[in-house]
């Protein structure tokens, strides 16, 4: 079963001459447990599909389906509730909140929908990323690998339809940015946690199962390299 | 031009909007103190003009009463001035953490970062201070010749009441240590309030320029959260009290300012009740015209038993009073009366036996010498009839005026003091020799009320003795529409018994004949206080209104400064509402915060000024509720409207953009 359905999504900035069409008629679909790395070079449209899909940004055309449940057509507050609990983002600088503990940042889309706090789960996700000793820790007291591993956790904590990683090691040294993947990946293994990966690194895109390749807002191939 | 002082000059042509909002703090700061100063230069000159150029004995006490209140004003306008400019740049470092970064990159050091700063604060004073020199003397000037018309209007009134003539005129003066003093304050507040965003931009490394604000700041101390918030305003309450606790440095000398604000207000609001008070206290419930002759009393000690002993220059005798007395009756058809009083004489021993038990506990009436302090209170003998007939005395004997008015830390309290079957007391002269005093009838209160007796107490016990000396005596009466020619016929008649020769008679001929309404006394008072309360009320709005802006500066400044994280939190499932809820809880908290400490401080300090002015007059602190609408309620409406605007202005930006190039910080 589709857990995302993209058909004919075009997205163009500007009018007349200064018309920029970043999105160009772009249809996919990913299905549930798959690891799919969106790569492509500065400009070819990568991270505006992936805010097409995180419903950050509104599309000119075309329809995205999450779980069967279109997203364009919602408003903002609806689109804001249906993000915390369907979509994890992850992003390139962690995008923590710095008043909140590690612990809490990773609760936050339960916190933000009102939800009682499941400590089980908390608990196996901070185990999972190593960060119990980091539990009460704020992001300025840590390092950037460990900020992006909260940073996965809050992505995980809801049982997400998929996870939206953008250039998750892109600020992070080799080796980190390596432990990171490996994170993702067991994710996706041991969790079946659906992943998509924005990245233009094509070393990383290789951990993946299946490689989309942009060019100027196009598709230009689409690739099952782990079956 | 150094390399820092064109950086300063662009950013102060490229940043139109901070350009003006700085320039006029500093110029309203410098405008302010001018004033103060203004005043006490004035102030002093009308000093000078009543005492001499030298200001006399007490020349010393005198400019220290003028020039505290003004040292005090000035800090506290510096420090709310500085509030605002602090958080103007402040907001300016956030603004520009990339451009100043960049800085950094191509070799620029802190210290050339700090200099920039300082040199942005030291080119805005070159226009913002003599600006602040003008107006501050426009504002000076308005405010002493305002001043002065009310002055004048005292200096007129107290002219027909006050025993040595008053040459009370304040008119502008400025001195040039004036303008140099306010510029030099103005520009060392400007540089201090620059020096601590100063230091903070010359921090910003070039790494966190580039970066995105994804660098590690160990400088955070401990981030709180508030149970409370959390209780009133859910998950999002308490995000944004942890936001206030992570920006204290940044907020603290906003909630300072306007706490002080707040505080100021109803400082001013409750002292301004106390003198409410006193003014009610002076009023006169008769206001009938009132003819006063004054002796002068020499003070002096009796040789034999050393004790003060005061000597009534020149005493009235029954026989005059009387016939003035009846001298002023031949005027019109109504009725004048009077009634002379006579404290030196003599004491009263004190004889526990004939107090009745509320009087008992008042020991404090008794001095040392186990004697109690005594009026003999002289009448005209018309009035002394009517009050024979009233208390059943027969003509000739002492009536006992049986009432104790005190005030009993700040009320006025009434007691009876002494029992019905009193009837003698036993004189004592400061020489020691004793004579007994019969007490032949009773005057109670609900009596005196036909009469002008409605004062505190001027002494413990108070006997109408027939024929006695005084040393004051006043002839009352309500001559209607005849006030201006009575006056003058009164005054010719206190001529021919007591002729004012000289400008000062009181001291020159030791006496005095004042020809006044009973409330010109309540009126100069209530005019002081009114332009007191102008003075005090105009500095304080304004002082107020000064830190209100550093408040909304601060509020304003960390609503922008956090543009990422507010997309962050989007990002993650945040509603719009949940944000707004954040927002308002945090504004809210703030102003709560200030409020509290405003409203805690702003009752304690005129409640403790208060006790002090109980002990000698009857009034109390009243809670200025009136001011709390002003003091609290508008900076509550204002500061969420504030938000609201700035939420508003959040509508606009790109989520995207947000997320992807601004840093949080």
């Amino acid at each position: 079963m589709a857990v995302l359905e993209v058909k004919d999504l075009t997205k163009i900035y500007g009018e007349g001459e200064a018309e920029v069409v970043a999105l160009d008629h772009v249809s996919f679909s990913v299905e549930r447990g798959e690891f799919v790395a969106i790569i492509g070079a500065s400009g070819s449209g990568k991270s505006t599909l992936m805010n097409q899909i995180g419903g950050i940004d509104r599309p000119t055309s075309g329809s995205v389906r999450i779980e069967d449940r279109e997203i364009t057509g919602m408003d903002e507050d609806e689109l804001s509730i249906f993000r915390r609990r369907n979509i994890g983002m992850i992003y390139q600088f962690y995008n923590l909140i710095p008043t909140l503990t590690a612990e809490e940042n990773v609760m936050l889309p339960r916190l933000l929908d009102g939800r009682a706090k499941d400590t089980g789960k908390l608990s196996a996700i901070m185990e999972a990323l190593g960060l119990e000793k980091r539990a009460k820790h704020y992001p300025a007291e840590m390092s950037g690998g460990q900020q992006q591993r909260v940073s996965i956790g809050r992505a995980l904590i809801n049982d997400p339809a998929f996870v939206l990683a953008d250039e998750p090691t892109g600020n992070l040294d080799s080796r980190t940015g390596g432990e990171i993947m490996d994170l993702l990946r067991y994710s996706n293994r041991k969790l079946s946690q659906t992943i998509l990966l924005i990245t233009h690194d094509e070393k990383i895109a290789l951990q993946s199962d299946r490689i989309i390749t942009m060019s100027d807002g196009k598709i230009i191939g689409d690739e099952v390299i782990k079956a | 031009m150094k390399i820092t002082s064109r950086l300063a000059l662009n950013q102060i042509r490229k940043n139109r909007k901070r350009t003006v909002g700085t320039l006029i703090a500093i110029a309203l700061s410098c405008a302010l103190i001018t004033a103060v100063f203004c005043f006490v230069t004035s102030g002093i000159d009308m000093l000078k003009g009543i005492l001499g150029e030298d200001l006399g004995e007490y020349a010393g006490a005198y400019r220290l009463i003028l020039i505290f209140p003004a040292i005090l004003l000035t800090f506290l306008i510096a420090f709310m001035s500085a509030t605002v400019i602090s958080n103007i740049f402040r907001a300016s470092a956030a603004d520009r953490t990339k451009e100043l970064g960049v800085l950094r990159c191509v070799g620029g050091t802190g210290r050339q970062i700090r200099k920039t700063v300082l040199a942005e604060g030291f080119f805005l004073s070159l226009a913002g201070i003599p600006a602040g020199l003008i107006l501050g003397t426009l504002l000076g000037f308005a405010g002493v010749s305002i001043t002065g018309l009310y002055i004048d209007r005292i200096a007129a009134i107290t002219r027909t009441i006050v025993m040595r003539r008053l040459e009370l005129e304040l008119s502008f003066s400025a001195r040039p240590w004036v303008f140099l003093l306010a510029a030099a304050f103005s520009f060392v507040t400007v540089l201090l309030a620059a020096l601590k965003p100063a230091k903070r931009m010359g921090r910003i490394t070039a790494l966190e320029s580039v970066s995105f604000g994804n660098v590690r700041r160990q400088e955070e101390g401990k981030i709180r959260g508030s149970a409370l918030w959390r209780a009133l305003w859910g998950f999002e309450g308490e995000l944004g009290a942890r936001n206030i606790s992570r920006n204290r440095k940044a907020f603290l000398p906003a909630i300072r300012a306007l706490s002080t604000g707040i505080c100021l207000l109803l400082t001013t609001a409750g002292l301004a009740s106390q003198f409410g008070d006193i003014e009610a206290l002076m009023k006169s419930r008769h206001n009938l015209l009132l003819v006063d002759y004054t002796s002068l009393q020499d003070e002096g000690e009796n040789p034999v038993t050393g004790r003060r002993e005061d000597v009534i220059l020149h005493p009235v005798d029954a026989d005059t009073y009387n016939e003035i007395t009846n001298r002023l009756n031949e005027f019109g058809d109504f009725e004048v009366w009077g009634i002379g009083s006579n404290r030196s004489a003599y004491y009263v021993k004190a004889d526990p036996s004939g107090f009745t038990p509320d009087m008992t506990e008042r020991s404090d009436v008794i001095n040392g010498y186990g004697e109690m302090s005594f009026d003999m209170v002289s009448l005209s003998e018309g009035l002394y009839r009517e009050i024979c007939e009233k208390t059943g005395t027969a003509p000739g004997g002492n009536i006992l005026i049986n009432t104790f008015v005190y005030n009993d830390r700040g009320r006025r309290t009434e007691i009876v003091p002494f029992r019905e079957d009193l009837r003698t007391f036993t004189l004592v002269t400061p020489g020691g020799e004793t004579k007994e005093l019969s007490v032949d009838g009773f005057l109670d209160r609900e009596d005196l009320e036909d009469w002008p007796f409605d004062w505190l107490n001027r002494a413990t016990v108070m006997v109408i003795v027939p024929g006695a000396e005084a040393r004051y005596f006043d002839w009352f009466c309500e001559p209607g529409d005849q006030e201006e020619a009575y006056t003058a016929y009164a005054r010719s008649v206190t001529d021919s018994f007591f002729p004012v020769l000289t400008d000062d008679s009181y001291a020159d001929q030791g006496y005095s004949v004042r020809i006044s309404r009973e409330d010109t006394l309540a009126r100069a008072l209530n005019i002081m206080l009114i332009l007191g309360e102008v003075i005090l009320y105009g500095f304080v709005l304004l002082l107020t209104l000064m830190g209100f802006a550093g408040f909304i500066s601060t509020v304003t400044a960390n609503i922008r400064a956090r543009s990422r994280e507010f997309a962050v939190l989007k990002s993650v499932g945040m509603t719009g509402y949940a944000l707004r809820k954040m927002l308002y809880s945090e504004s809210m908290y703030c102003t709560l915060k200030a409020a509290v400490k405003g409203v805690i401080f702003g009752i304690i300090i005129p409640y403790l000024i208060s006790l002090s002015i109980r002990n000698a007059l009857p009034s109390r602190y009243h809670f200025p509720w009136y001011a709390l609408i002003p003091g609290i309620v508008i900076p509550f409406l204002a500061v969420l409207l504030i938000t609201r605007i700035e939420i508003g202005r959040m509508k606009g930006q790109s989520l995207i953009e947000t997320i992807r190039m601004d840093s949080i910080r």
